[in-house]
């Protein structure tokens, strides 16, 4: 079963050098070879499932032990993270199928694609900090080149932004690494954990490693690239970004390295609770007043992804467990409204709130999925953003941060608030008299829409057993500290 | 204690280009100083009188391999950006909103 771990990262990698290979070849070609490798991908990772929650840990290697060869590991936190990986990047290949047409050679945005899935899953299976940076790096790179993608202006501005401010990030994470190394010894996440007196570490390390996983998830202070980045880029790149790409390789590390550097308790540990709820109040208010949907879905992301790490930083069992739901969640509904507003900008050529409206007659689909993703969002029962933000409210009064559950709440409400602005202005209200003729989008567009719709609706009618047979173990992964 | 010093004067001669030049080129070249200046330190921090590490040289060489694959790609941004705008100081190209 442990050979699958190797074929998760070289099933994107093979297909990226086909892709590269046969450049010259039809488009519908590279359509069929990006859907049939994420397609595989989210195979594989549904059959690990089974072995790796009643078998324990899977774990590979090539080469010599340590950080020196390869060396792979699943968990149960990997697991959650190659099926959020899986199920996003399907959904975006399907969705580009169609989008991307309008952009110049589609065989180099499926390269670029399947690097960053290879980058990502390098990341979440990386038995080692060595791994998880390399793969940290050929994602990033990736996703840099991607933003930049439709080589106007605004996309080579947000890129260039994005490189210089990314790279100092990842900079901050080799220098944290190196520290943590020459106080530790080791680099692997499973000798990392058993530490006894994992504070030495803390202090400069501690502080460099938070500072570039901080800058790669967009942190309030450190969102100033986001914004531009995920909202110039074409959508399904916006997508993944937003939904997959800022977890995997921003909050899994923090998550990873939460009883290693960040002792809950500890002085880091608070400086988490403070940037999280600066993320969850920023993010909110900053979206409220703006008036181009991928901005306002980005502004979203700030304060949603504050939410996850508010659940981090305060680190009982109960409130990772909800900090692990929103991030599914999350990545579910942020993909629903990235593919929504790349819907709506390519059937009416502008994505400006103000001068949309009333598409809900011509886009049903679009309109109704966008609709489910918003009662997800601003916490409606019984879809899965309700449970997971009061499982983060609950857990955050229960820790004794009252404080910190009043933001969470506010934070709540404000959400609803932008997203009333964002679903009355574009979907509902009269149709303006320019988009009299507009069409619903084709079907490789709605269809992947309507499957997260339903993922949406799924996790919060099944959400006791979800947690109960795959967060629990994830979270008692984070627990046990690698 | 000598080539931490150099490591630290890369990074912060680098710092300083990125955070205070107007000029893209300049900003690259404070990127590229900086990925030195980060690849030497971790080396340096994981040696010990003398004995280098083989990991941290390994952690070392891909820096330095990361902070090459990522200079190339900016520029090659840059060079497209100069073609839009005509120029590389970035005060002339606020397109995007804060």
């Amino acid at each position: 079963m442990s050979a699958v771990l190797p074929a998760l990262v070289a099933v994107p990698l093979l297909a990226a050098l086909v892709v590269a290979v046969a450049s010259r070849g039809p488009e519908r070609f590279f359509d069929v070879v990006c859907n049939a490798a994420t397609a595989v991908i989210l195979a594989l990772a549904v059959m690990l499932v089974g072995p790796v929650l009643s078998g324990g840990p899977l774990s590979w290697a090539l080469g010599v032990s340590g950080p020196l060869g390869i060396s792979l590991s699943a968990d149960a936190l990997s697991l959650v993270m190659l099926l959020v990986v899986a199920v996003g990047s399907l959904a975006a290949s399907v969705f580009s199928v169609s989008y991307m047409t309008d952009y110049t050679s589609k065989a180099k945005y499926y390269v670029l694609f399947l690097l960053m899935v290879a980058g990502m899953n390098m990341v979440v299976l990386g038995g080692d900090l060595l791994n998880m940076y390399v793969g940290i790096e050929v994602a990033a790179i990736a996703c840099y080149a991607l933003v930049a993608y439709g080589l106007g202006k605004e996309y080579l501005e947000a890129s260039f932004r994005y490189q210089v401010l990314g790279t100092v990030g990842t900079l901050c994470l080799v220098a944290g690494i190196g520290l943590l190394y020459s106080h530790t010894g080791t680099l692997s996440l499973a000798d990392l954990g058993t530490l006894d007196d994992a504070s030495g570490v803390s202090g400069v390390a501690g502080t460099l490693l938070l500072a570039g996983l901080a800058l790669k998830a967009a942190y309030v202070p450190f969102h100033a690239w986001l914004p531009d980045a995920h909202s110039t880029a074409p959508s399904p790149v916006s997508a993944m970004l937003s939904g997959v790409f800022i977890k995997v390789v921003g909050v899994y590390g923090l998550m990873r390295l939460l009883f290693v550097v960040f002792e809950p308790g500890s002085l880091l540990a608070t400086v988490l609770l403070v940037v999280a709820a600066l993320s969850i109040i920023a993010g909110a208010l900053l979206a409220l007043v703006q008036t181009d949907m991928k901005r306002l879905l980005a502004y979203c992301t700030i304060s949603q992804m504050g939410y996850i790490l508010l659940g981090i930083a305060i680190g009982t069992p109960l409130a990772l467990v909800g900090a692990l739901f929103h991030l599914v969640n999350h990545a579910m509904f942020k993909e629903l409204f990235f593919f929504g507003a790349g819907s709506v900008e390519r059937q009416t050529g502008t994505r400006d709130i103000a001068a949309l409206g009333g598409l809900n007659s011509c886009m049903p689909v679009t309109g109704v999925t966008s609709a489910i993703g918003f009662f997800s969002v601003s916490g409606c029962p019984p879809f899965g953003g309700f449970w997971s933000k009061l499982i983060i409210i609950v857990a955050a009064v229960q820790a004794g941060q009252l404080g910190y559950g009043i933001v969470a709440a506010i934070g709540a409400i404000v959400t609803v608030s932008y997203f009333l602005k964002y679903e009355k202005g574009v979907f509902f209200g009269s149709l303006p008299g320019a988009l009299q003729s507009v069409k619903e989008s084709p079907a490789t567009m709605w269809i992947p829409m309507v499957l997260l719709a339903a993922v949406c609706v799924v996790l919060g009618i099944v959400f006791p057993w979800f947690i109960d047979y795959l967060l629990e173990p994830a979270a008692q992964a984070i627990m046990l500290g690698a | 204690m000598s080539m931490a010093f150099v490591s630290a004067v890369l990074v912060a001669v680098g710092l300083y280009g990125v955070l205070l030049k107007r000029n893209l080129l300049k900003v690259l070249i404070g990127i590229a100083l900086m990925s030195l200046g980060v690849a030497s330190f971790v080396v340096i921090a994981g040696s010990n009188a003398g004995d280098v590490d083989a990991v941290s040289q390994t952690v070392g060489l891909v820096a330095v391999i990361g902070g090459g694959s990522v200079v190339s790609l900016m520029i090659v941004t840059a060079v497209r950006l100069h073609e839009k705008y005509g120029t590389l100081d970035i005060r002339e190209m606020r397109r995007l909103k804060g």
